[in-house]
């Protein structure tokens, strides 16, 4: 047999070919349908499509200008129709349909409509609308978030069956009338993940969320007085960023699924710290992840009985963005709370792309001093539970060395220790200082005769990259 | 590379399996590298690998490869801790790009049909990938000459099939 001439390609089998055809942008996949016979309803068989305006933007257009955004979202529009009209009924199962668009009135509408009829007509499982706007966050005016709020009122109004089918919604930049969210997520019935983000209802206003399906709550840069969640059965997981400037931003009624919260925010000067057992109240999660995002620790340490109800479900602390050089002897009061704390995570990382970097600004806004004041209680306190601690963004310095130390002092179980090295930035790379991880054996002698190992069994990881296997949180019994 | 990953796992004990290609060829592998294979794991569950497992589908080369990158992930799941566990996701990166990136048409499919006949879904995944690869950005002409497809639709099929997805036709 001829072997270069002859198409095995061709000869796989569907499932192989669709496995194939799933890897590639709904450009490429649409055109296999013209190379032969055997190919001609491969694509239509899909169970899953993404349709990304990105994909769709002509070669080397700015996203700011109008003409690529109408000609852009016209051409998702003609994407969408052909590709969930060409689709036989109810023959194969869509199992995602994630759909990326601009939000503008006519094309919206249109995307929605189609989307809600492929809902009536075949198996949709999972459907997901990223909604975007024109302008930046940072960019939006009033005017801009009322306009978007308006137009997003109406495309929904306009396409109630697909917005009765969505399992994930991402909006942003809108200004909501009074009752819009709660219609809203009312019609949303199947709504699985919700992430707002630069949203508000105008002046400061209470958000009230009830919903039985919610799963994962993410509200970033929201400009809401509170947030109350009322009745939230089956929500595990709450992220809340930049929401410190107010006062008990956060109320937890019905959740009893809620597993996991983190909460993201700058501390600036005029911030008040931030008590867990006032924010968190009557909840007690498995895993808490606060992120300082570089600044100040805004997190008010606190004596371990005021914590008690709050913590003793706790099994992982993440603590992200910690700022570089800092003290870090105020965490001891988590481990003093957390009896039953399996693994302490930390991100020590300056992440020099999203701090401000202007002087002036930094000296009139920002803390000089980064950390928070801590003094134990107990003198002889040890930690029986905690079995790893992980140091992302490791350095051989100082205030890291300590703060290992003491670790390695209060908990008498601690059996890993996994140090690694910088988290990967393309952008801030060059303007790094020197990396001070570990590379050689020799380095990690030098850096492991530091630590005052005592007692402890304890066994030092040190990893360059991020490897799949840590254990994921989910494992934790 | 591949046969260092393979005497470490050795020496980390477990029972030994053969496998044995269409033409003949044994491969003895621990049952924690074979068993990364569904296939072979649910036989090894079921009892049925004593006489060694019969893989008909299967030529020795082919085999060699699968065997190889079973023995270098299975390294991966094994290595504890410490320096051995970085280098080795380093490695194991560099092993599949490397692999992956010299396979010519006949040998990538028999190779995928491996991986699906096995059931070892990292690399039906990581084939799968390559072929995408191959077909990114290509035009249907493109695509028809990289994979030899013969065009069997008349021009008239062929451009009313264009005028459904004249969408995906624009550029």
């Amino acid at each position: 047999m001829n072997r270069k001439g002859s198409d095995r390609l061709s000869k796989l089998p569907d499932d192989i070919l669709l496995n194939i055809l799933d890897q590639l942008h709904v450009h490429d996949a649409a055109r296999t349908s013209v190379l032969s016979r055997r190919w001609r309803h491969l694509p239509s068989m899909l169970s899953q499509l993404v349709i990304d305006f990105v994909h769709f933007m002509p070669n080397g257009a700015s996203m700011l200008s109008d003409d690529v955004l109408v000609w852009t979202n016209a051409a998702v529009v003609e994407a969408t129709k052909s590709i969930l009209e060409l689709r036989n009924p109810d023959e194969y199962t869509i199992h995602l349909l994630r759909m990326l668009f601009y939000l503008n009135e006519g094309d919206c509408i249109s995307i929605g409509q189609t989307v809600g009829h492929a809902m009536t007509t075949q198996k949709v499982e999972m459907a997901e609308f990223i909604i975007i706007v024109e302008k930046l966050p940072t960019r939006c005016t009033d005017d801009d978030l009322i306009d978007y709020g308006r137009r997003f009122m109406s495309f929904f109004d306009a396409c109630p069956t697909a917005f009765g089918g969505l399992t994930r919604l991402i909006v942003g930049n809108l200004r909501f009338g009074e009752s819009d969210i709660h219609n809203v997520l009312k019609t949303c019935q199947n709504l699985q993940y919700l992430r707002l983000f630069n949203c508000d209802s105008g002046n400061l206003t209470v958000l009230q969320l009830e919903h039985p399906q919610l799963n994962v709550l993410n509200i970033a840069n929201c400009r809401f007085e509170s947030i109350k969640l009322n009745c939230l059965p089956k929500l595990a997981q709450l992220m809340v960023e930049g929401w410190l400037s107010f006062q008990d931003p956060l109320t937890f009624g019905y959740v009893p699924s809620l597993e996991a919260v983190r909460l993201a925010g700058v501390g600036l000067k005029r911030h008040k710290l931030v008590k867990l057992s006032k924010i968190l109240g009557k909840i007690s999660v498995r895993d808490l992840r606060l992120n300082f995002k570089s600044e100040k620790i805004w997190v008010q340490p606190e004596l371990p009985q005021k914590l008690a109800s709050v913590f003793y479900k706790l099994r992982l602390v993440n603590l992200f963005r910690v700022p570089e050089g800092c003290d870090l002897t105020w965490t001891m009061f988590i481990l003093e709370a957390a009896p039953f704390l399996k693994e302490l995570r930390m991100t020590v990382w300056d992440h020099w792309c999203n701090m401000e970097k202007d002087e002036e600004m930094r000296a009139s806004l920002y803390s000089s001093n980064k950390s928070v004041e801590w003094e134990s209680s107990a003198e002889d306190f040890k930690h029986h539970n905690l079995s790893v601690l992980t140091i992302f963004c490791f350095q051989s310095e100082d205030f890291l060395v300590a703060f290992i130390n003491r670790i390695m002092e209060v908990a008498v179980n601690l059996e890993d220790v996994f140090l690694y090295n910088m988290l990967a930035c393309d952008t801030c790379k060059d303007i790094r200082r020197p990396c001070k991880f570990p590379r050689t054996k020799r380095q990690r002698c030098s850096l492991k005769k530091r630590i005052n190992e005592g007692n402890s069994f304890a066994k030092f990881h040190f990893l360059t990259s991020v490897t799949a296997d840590h254990v994921p949180i989910s494992e934790y019994p | 590379m591949a046969a260092a990953a393979a005497e470490a796992t050795i020496d980390g004990g477990g029972k030994m399996i053969i496998l044995i290609s269409a033409d003949g060829k044994r491969f003895e592998v621990t049952e924690a590298v074979a068993s990364q294979s569904q296939l072979i794991s649910n036989m090894i569950e079921d009892d049925c690998t004593e006489n060694g497992v019969r893989l008909p589908n299967v030529d020795g080369d082919i085999l060699t490869m699968v065997v190889d990158y079973c023995n270098m992930h299975a390294g991966d799941a094994a290595a504890d801790g410490d320096t051995t566990k970085a280098s080795s996701t380093e490695e194991l990166k560099k092993f599949d790009a490397e692999l992956v990136q010299a396979l010519e048409n006949p040998v990538l499919f028999k190779l995928i049909l491996a991986a699906n006949f096995l059931n070892i879904k990292s690399l039906l995944d990581m084939t799968c990938q390559r072929v995408a690869d191959m077909m990114s950005g290509k035009t249907p002409e493109q695509m028809r000459e990289t994979f030899s497809i013969e065009n069997d639709f008349t021009p008239e099929e062929e451009a009313a099939i264009r005028q459904e997805n004249a969408w995906a036709f624009d550029d």
